[in-house]
């Protein structure tokens, strides 16, 4: 027999419903013994990500299988994506700091133990407890270089610049991934460098490394090139990306050796800076600018305004790239920004400033609005900041 | 099987897996993105369409949300919204929610899913992991060693 249930008239109120008498009336009984029931993981993850951070952590308490749902990063950047600012609050105004897509916002923070700020930005939660977490990172696992943060993830690595972390502070939750694809060694035939112990640093050093996260297979990926040094010959490199997916390293083809020029010509500490939805980007030297397509997995060149003397940060400023460059005759900084992605007829200079001298060791980034530059003085933790004049 | 109405509304037929039929407007099953394509592939053309993973008594309160909210395009948000509430509130315990949940998730009804999750996470926020273990027949699988030392890691989140 069939049962028509379109006939009746919907009503306004649940409880006016006929219908939802009877189902009420079926309803299992409440506790003290409910009926056990299996909820499948993807519902169970579903509910976790609505909850406030506090119950999230506590729930790892629940179950192995639970606490691993919790602990993945996929999770993790639902989880903030869900907690980021609501709608209609997407200016950088409020902010007197860089927030996202600017991997140096938290290597500031980091460096200068102003941990603090980091805070109310990034993880929008309560402020001793992460701070709490961040201070007991470095001790744990020894993975005390940042590489890069995104959505509540930090990626580190150790002193060999070969072990790679993923950390999310707010959960507390740390992993060392696996060892990387061995490259082929450094060798010296030189009587001063017997020892192999200098070699291996200087490779450690040169190592350079990204995070990032790839929106077009949902997925975390790490870039790592390592250099090969040879007597008498060119430095080789080799480039490599982890995806978290796959959980496991894969190497890069590099026909053109960009990943050359990027351990030649960058600052490994200050990393690249992701524009463009899925595409990293370093400046390797004037006029060029190396873009890596964490999709693609795949380097490129993006061309750079010409004949400027470039101070080797680039940042996003409304979106768009941007580039900070040094105008010798009049000893301002420019701030550039290619307001048409790849093309190099767009790149537009959109404020310059004078900085007394003597006072920059290094330029580290700018605002998101483009209002701000961050350096740092020499001999000193303490970062500065000043307005840009525009026009 | 697809009848037509007296108002020229094309129905189809929902079966349930404890083999209840339910006859409801195309549209109002249509907000059911599973059951959509299921229709566009022709499945609804030959008898009625078979839900092998939702309970009768669970297909009807779908199908009354579904109804409501394919009927009230023009209606005050807020009244939507005061519906919804009283809707979650009359099945107001973790066992009819979480079946209800499943149900939203397998039918890939964003609206229902979305509404039913945020009732449940209302329930278990403050909730023990005990307690939550309760809930849903979760087995502790940690040793007493691993347990302490999982919530001594995370203690700041039980203060």
């Amino acid at each position: 027999m069939k049962r028509n249930k379109q006939s009746e008239s919907s009503s306004s109120s649940p409880l006016a419903d006929p219908e939802k008498i009877i189902i009420k009336k079926r309803k299992p009984h409440l506790l003290p013994n409910p009926k056990p029931i299996s909820v499948p993981l993807d519902i169970v993850t579903e509910i976790l990500s609505l909850l406030p951070l506090e119950s999230v952590v506590r729930f790892k308490c629940v179950s192995k299988e639970i606490g691993s749902v919790i602990c993945d990063p996929l999770f993790v950047k639902k989880y903030f994506v869900k907690y980021k600012k609501p709608a209609g609050s997407n200016s950088d105004q409020n902010y007197d700091y860089p927030d996202n897509n600017n991997n140096n916002t938290e290597k500031i923070l980091w460096r200068s133990g102003k941990l603090r700020l980091i805070e109310p930005a990034r993880f929008s939660l309560g402020p001793l407890h992460a701070v709490k977490v961040l201070d007991e990172f470095p001790e744990k696992l020894g993975g005390k270089v940042p590489v890069g943060a995104q959505d509540g993830l930090i990626c580190t690595v150790d002193g060999s610049r070969e072990n790679v972390f993923l950390w999310a502070p707010s959960i507390g939750y740390c992993r060392k991934l696996p060892e990387p694809i061995p490259c082929p060694p450094s060798l010296s035939n030189h009587p001063n460098y017997t020892n192999t112990s200098i070699i291996s640093s200087a490779v450690a050093h040169s190592r350079c490394h990204a995070f990032g996260y790839d929106p077009v297979h949902n997925d975390y990926k790490i870039l790592m090139i390592t250099p090969t040094f040879r007597p008498n010959n060119p430095m080789i490199t080799t480039a490599q990306v982890f995806s978290w997916k796959k959980n496991r390293w894969s190497i890069v083809e590099d026909p053109l050796r960009l990943s050359h020029h990027i351990v030649k010509y960058c600052r490994p500490f200050l990393g690249p800076v992701l524009c463009n939805g899925v595409v990293l980007h370093w400046q390797i030297k004037n006029n060029n600018i190396v873009a890596f397509n964490l999709s693609k997995e795949k380097f490129r060149e993006v061309p750079a305004p010409d004949d400027k003397v470039f101070m080797g940060v680039l940042g996003v400023v409304r979106g768009n790239l941007c580039s900070i460059c040094f105008e010798i005759d009049t000893k301002m900084l420019e701030l550039w920004v290619m307001k048409d992605y790849g093309v190099k007829e767009s790149w537009d200079v959109l404020g310059r400033i004078t900085l007394p001298s003597g006072q920059i060791s290094s330029i580290l980034c700018v605002t998101q609005s483009g209002e701000k530059f961050f350096w740092s003085k020499p001999g000193s933790i303490l970062k500065i900041y000043v307005s840009l004049v525009h026009g | 099987m697809s009848i037509t109405t007296e108002n020229n509304e094309k129905m189809i037929t929902l079966m349930s897996s404890d083999g209840e039929e339910f006859v409801v407007e195309e549209a109002v099953a249509a907000q059911s993105q599973t059951i959509k394509h299921l229709i566009e592939d022709g499945c609804s053309t030959e008898g009625s369409i078979p839900l092998p993973n939702v309970t009768g008594r669970v297909l009807s309160e779908v199908i009354q949300y579904c109804k409501k909210h394919s009927s009230s395009d023009d209606k005050e948000e807020k009244e939507l919204e005061a519906w919804d509430a009283e809707f979650v509130k009359a099945a107001d315990d973790h066992v009819a929610l979480t079946d209800l949940m499943m149900a939203a998730n397998f039918l890939d009804i964003k609206g229902l899913l979305d509404l039913v999750a945020q009732t449940l996470a209302n329930m278990i926020t403050g909730k023990s992991p005990e307690e939550v273990r309760r809930m849903w027949n979760i087995k502790n699988d940690f040793t007493p060693e691993e347990a302490e030392k999982v919530r001594k890691e995370n203690q700041w989140a039980f203060e």
